[in-house]
């Protein structure tokens, strides 16, 4: 009796489980984050974006300017001076580009900022020939 | 040599196999990688497309103009509650059923104390009633409205 269970045992085939098709899901995941990511650099400051109940969502950018708490300006992730620089930089990227959609350039300021610091930012996109997406937050501002 | 030993040899050769056990491996890493780096949040705004400054030009006093002085907002030189009350301000001047885009500007004044804030608020309200903001700088900053602010 005992002899035939181990005879029995032995005729079981051991799971095999597919990789190939392991391999498919994970390119397919793979296509979804590559598409889905963003991979605008963004600088290292912590923002307190503006609110306002008028945004709404837009497209990832080819340009990303950002105003800090500090006063400071960045393109694309790095550290400029000043508002010419962020004219001169941002003309040089928008080259070639004619359709109002490639032009945009998305704006991020800390709302705490003032007009002095802000203002010459936004003339210098405007001069530079961009589209000025202004990044906020939905929702009332904070007391 | 026969064709039958021929074709027995032809099909004793076996086909080159690939590790697809590594290959899935490799499509993981990178999956990893995707998550960690991905940022999946979409930025949230309002396209505002302001045209360039111009020095020397005046701005024109026919042109519906937003002024904001640190403590409130005006909306043609008269008081305005609040953000809401200008919106509604706004959309009552039907700017999309303009045909002129002359007719569709509004000009946007802060003063130097003004925050992004307040700013912020004012550009979208007008971008959003389907308005066209142009900036517009005093040439003495730091100065009043012309008729003395509030």
């Amino acid at each position: 009796m005992s002899r035939r269970i181990s005879q029995r045992k032995k005729r079981r085939l051991g799971v095999v489980v597919p990789l190939a098709s392991m391999g498919d899901i994970a390119f397919l995941l793979i296509i979804f984050f590559i598409i889905t990511s963003n991979f605008t650099k963004e600088p290292p400051v912590e923002l307190e974006l503006a609110r306002s109940v008028d945004v709404e969502v837009l497209q990832t950018p080819r340009i990303l300017v950002v105003i800090d708490e500090d006063n400071g300006y960045w393109v694309n992730g790095e550290a400029r001076d000043s508002a010419e620089q962020i004219e001169w930089e941002v003309l040089a990227l928008l080259d070639g580009l004619e359709k109002p959609e490639q032009r945009v350039v998305h704006l991020k300021v800390d709302r705490r900022a003032t007009k002095s610091v802000y203002e010459p930012v936004i003339n210098a996109i405007a001069k530079a020939g961009g589209v000025i997406g202004a990044i906020g937050e939905e929702g009332s501002p904070a007391p | 040599m026969s064709r039958r030993t021929r074709q027995s040899r032809r099909t004793k050769r076996r086909a080159p196999e690939s590790s697809l056990a590594a290959f899935s491996d490799i499509a993981f890493l990178l999956i990893i990688f995707f998550i960690v780096t991905a940022n999946l949040t979409k930025p949230q705004g309002l396209i505002t497309d302001i045209p360039a400054a111009q020095e020397g030009e005046e701005s024109k006093d026919e042109m519906p103009s937003v002024q904001l002085d640190g403590r409130g907002i005006l909306f043609n030189d008269k008081p305005v509650a609040g953000f809401d009350e200008l919106r509604e301000m706004l959309a009552a001047l039907n700017f999309p059923g303009r045909e002129n885009p002359v007719d569709r500007i509004v000009q946007l004044e802060a003063r130097d104390n003004v925050a992004y804030q307040d700013y912020y608020q004012a550009m979208t309200a007008i971008s959003r009633a389907g308005a066209q903001v142009t900036i517009v700088q005093r040439a003495e900053e730091g100065g009043g409205w012309g008729g003395g602010g509030r």
